[in-house]
């Protein structure tokens, strides 16, 4: 059932057996799992089923440290969450994602990435791709091979296409119709009460845009709105806890994680090169696309965090059609808030347009010689100094807006050059080209235009010690037994790839969780 | 596009041949590039992104951050370290040649025995085969 929250009268109270904060990936995901259970589950989304610029303003907020997105540019408040404009872009994290690796403190995660395979497995289906297989043999076929490269220290991956399920659109029906399900559009969380001791959850309050307000009441709760949201969820939670709920040793709002992508370097190639497998070629009736890789070998070896590229033709129009800024501003002007916005999307597309590519394209390459962007995708560390916060400014539901303090440095700058080293050396060796890395001079560090994936994650990391942690292997906050968090805000390491099918893997674990007897 | 390439290499493995013999070379290289065909990428990115004379500038560029090889009979000594690898190259063919630094090439970048010239990821073999140019 859908109900649009604001027509409720003031101060109702919604009882259920699992009451869900937020509607999208996430939260869809335990929703629809937990459907066809005897749990009574309540799903609170602050949007509607459309973009609405008054319910988007409450993502404002400020950007300190490293030049980042505006807070309310980078994700999407309406049913369906931020898979309304993702790119669809999906594969798992590797294992060594899953390890502890001494050069990178705060990585390891709980458990291995064989614990997660059965969820990553259905979680294939929910995001409407093929089977979980990322063997690159699969996905070579006689017009889209890989380049034969020697064995040393890249390799050709694949990732595999979404349509992109928009969450919000291909689960409607599925969530309106499921009799022990009740989702609540325009219910805006914006407290999480507990008891005096904090050790439990007691009620979340909520409020619309138009003013009335209610309670929802549950045995669990589980916060879905993703990994900006959650830690300011957390951190504004401080009824009973003045440092906000879970937050007892600080790690509430840190180790905030972002792919960092930097178009950082050109292989120009010695001879004809058909890179069909790196674009999206169609494989049994699977979308799928190539990237190359640092070897885990290397990367152990190097102690190096792990990083991708893709290769691109070097060209604006590309990278304007992939451009998330350009999707969100298409969707404002389909939904007819362009004008509101107009301002910000324009500011947001220019700061996307790789100026690299207008420069170099033209000026260095000309009419008929082809030259390959290579787009790095590189993992960003849990640092503690990277996080989000709260700021001064309040919105207009009286919470206070985040603060986003993005940090990274020398190890992700170490392997961004050891990524398009190790490139370069292969490519020599293959004779496929040569590679020319940006800028010029090493010692200027970030090639210009170096800018995050639009990943955020990690602000609410699992770990089985609370001392390190906000949430344990069950993704349950630790220290209060009946609040859980779903998202990307849980990943302790980030991996190069894109964090949905593993968010969604794990949002699949958790609703199994919660089917348990006795949680 | 490839028969320009080819004719790069070749070009490299006479200069390399006769680097005894500096005078030479200057003339070999205009003609080599006067005479050759547009296209070949890696060369034609050379040239644009270095400048009008691409491995001349990759060489200069290279002895800037290597002076104590700034002598042809130094570069020579370091492409061919020994008396008997500079005759057998002597008399090798043109082919052999060609095979030869192909093969010290993807020898360096296996390696790892790369330089960074101007932004470009380069086998060391090749950068110092741009110096002897400049050298001409």
């Amino acid at each position: 059932m859908l109900t649009d929250a604001r027509t409720l009268p003031d101060g109702t109270e919604i009882e259920s057996d699992v009451c869900i904060v937020g509607g999208g990936a996430a939260g869809i995901t335990i929703a629809r799992e937990l459907s066809h259970t005897p749990l009574r589950v309540c799903l609170l989304e602050s949007g509607g089923l459309e973009f609405d610029p008054r319910t988007q303003a409450l993502y404002r907020g400020e950007v300190i440290g490293f030049p980042y997105y505006d807070p309310d540019k980078f994700r999407l408040r309406f049913f369906g969450g931020t898979t309304n404009h993702w790119q669809g872009v999906c594969r798992p994290l590797d294992p060594l994602d899953f390890e502890r690796r001494g050069w990178v403190p705060g990585s390891g995660w709980p458990f291995g990435r064989a614990v997660l395979e059965p969820y990553y497995a259905r979680a294939q289906e929910i995001c409407q791709l093929g089977p979980l297989d990322y063997d690159v043999s699969t996905w070579a076929t006689e017009n889209a091979a890989p380049f034969a490269l020697p064995e040393t220290s890249i390799e050709s991956r694949a990732y595999q296409q979404s349509p992109p399920t928009r969450f919000g659109q291909v689960y409607r029906e599925e969530i309106r119709a499921a009799a022990n399900v009740s989702a609540y559009l325009h219910a805006n969380v914006i407290e999480i009460e507990t008891g005096s001791l904090a050790r439990a959850v007691r009620r979340v309050r909520g409020a619309c845009l138009t003013g009335n307000r209610f309670t929802a009441r549950a045995r669990w709760y589980v916060l879905a709105t993703g990994a900006v949201e959650n830690a300011r969820l957390l951190l504004a939670s401080r009824g009973t806890t003045p440092e906000g709920l879970g937050n007892r040793h600080g790690w509430v709002g840190r180790t905030f994680m972002e792919h960092i992508s930097a178009v950082g370097a050109i292989l120009l190639p010695s001879k004809p090169l058909d890179r069909s497998f790196y674009e999206t070629h169609v494989v049994r009736g699977i979308p799928v696309t190539g990237h190359l890789a640092l070897s885990p070998d290397l990367v152990r070896r190097e102690k190096l965090l792990n990083a991708q590229a893709f290769v691109r033709p070097y060209t604006m129009k590309q990278t304007l059609r992939s451009s998330p800024a350009l999707v969100s501003a298409k969707m404002a002007f389909e939904s007819g808030t362009l004008d509101d916005d107009l301002i910000d999307h324009v500011r947001a597309l220019i700061a996307q347009i790789d100026d690299l590519a207008i420069q170099s394209y033209d000026a260095w390459f000309g009419a008929g010689l082809q030259g390959f962007a290579l787009i790095a995708i590189v993992e960003h560390a849990p640092r503690v100094d990277s996080r989000i916060m709260l700021g001064k400014e309040r919105d207009a539901l009286g919470l206070q807006r985040v603060r986003v303090d993005w940090q990274f440095g020398d190890l992700e700058r170490r392997t961004l050059s050891a990524l398009y080293e190790a490139i370069a050396s292969t490519a020599g060796q293959a004779g496929l080209g040569r590679v020319r890395i940006l800028p010029d001079d090493p010692e200027m560090g970030w090639p210009p235009g170096v800018r995050g994936a639009w990943h955020q994650m990690g602000t609410t990391r699992m770990d089985e010690n609370p001392t390190r942690g906000v949430v344990n292997a069950d993704c349950r906050v630790h220290g209060i037994e009946n609040l859980f968090v779903a998202g990307s805000s849980v990943f302790p390491t980030s991996g190069y790839a894109n964090p949905t099918l593993t968010l969604v893997a794990l949002a699949v674990r958790l609703a199994d969780h919660l089917k348990k007897p006795g949680v | 596009m490839c028969r320009t390439r080819r004719d790069f290499l070749i070009w490299l493995s006479s200069a390399v041949a006769i680097a005894a013999v500096p005078a030479g070379l200057g003339a070999v290289f205009d003609s080599w590039w006067r005479g050759r065909s547009a296209g070949d990428p890696l060369e034609e990115g050379l040239r644009r992104l270095v400048g009008g004379n691409g491995p001349r500038t990759v060489g200069r560029a290279y002895l800037r951050t290597v002076p104590e090889e700034g002598e042809a009979a130094t570069l020579v000594r370091m492409l061919l370290p020994n008396h008997e690898d500079r005759s057998r190259f002597r008399r090798a063919s043109e082919e052999k040649r060609r095979e030869a630094l192909r093969a010290r090439v993807g020898e360096d970048f296996r390696a790892g025995r790369m330089v960074r010239v101007e932004g470009w990821m380069l086998a060391r073999t090749e950068a110092r085969l741009c110096a002897l140019i400049t050298l001409a």
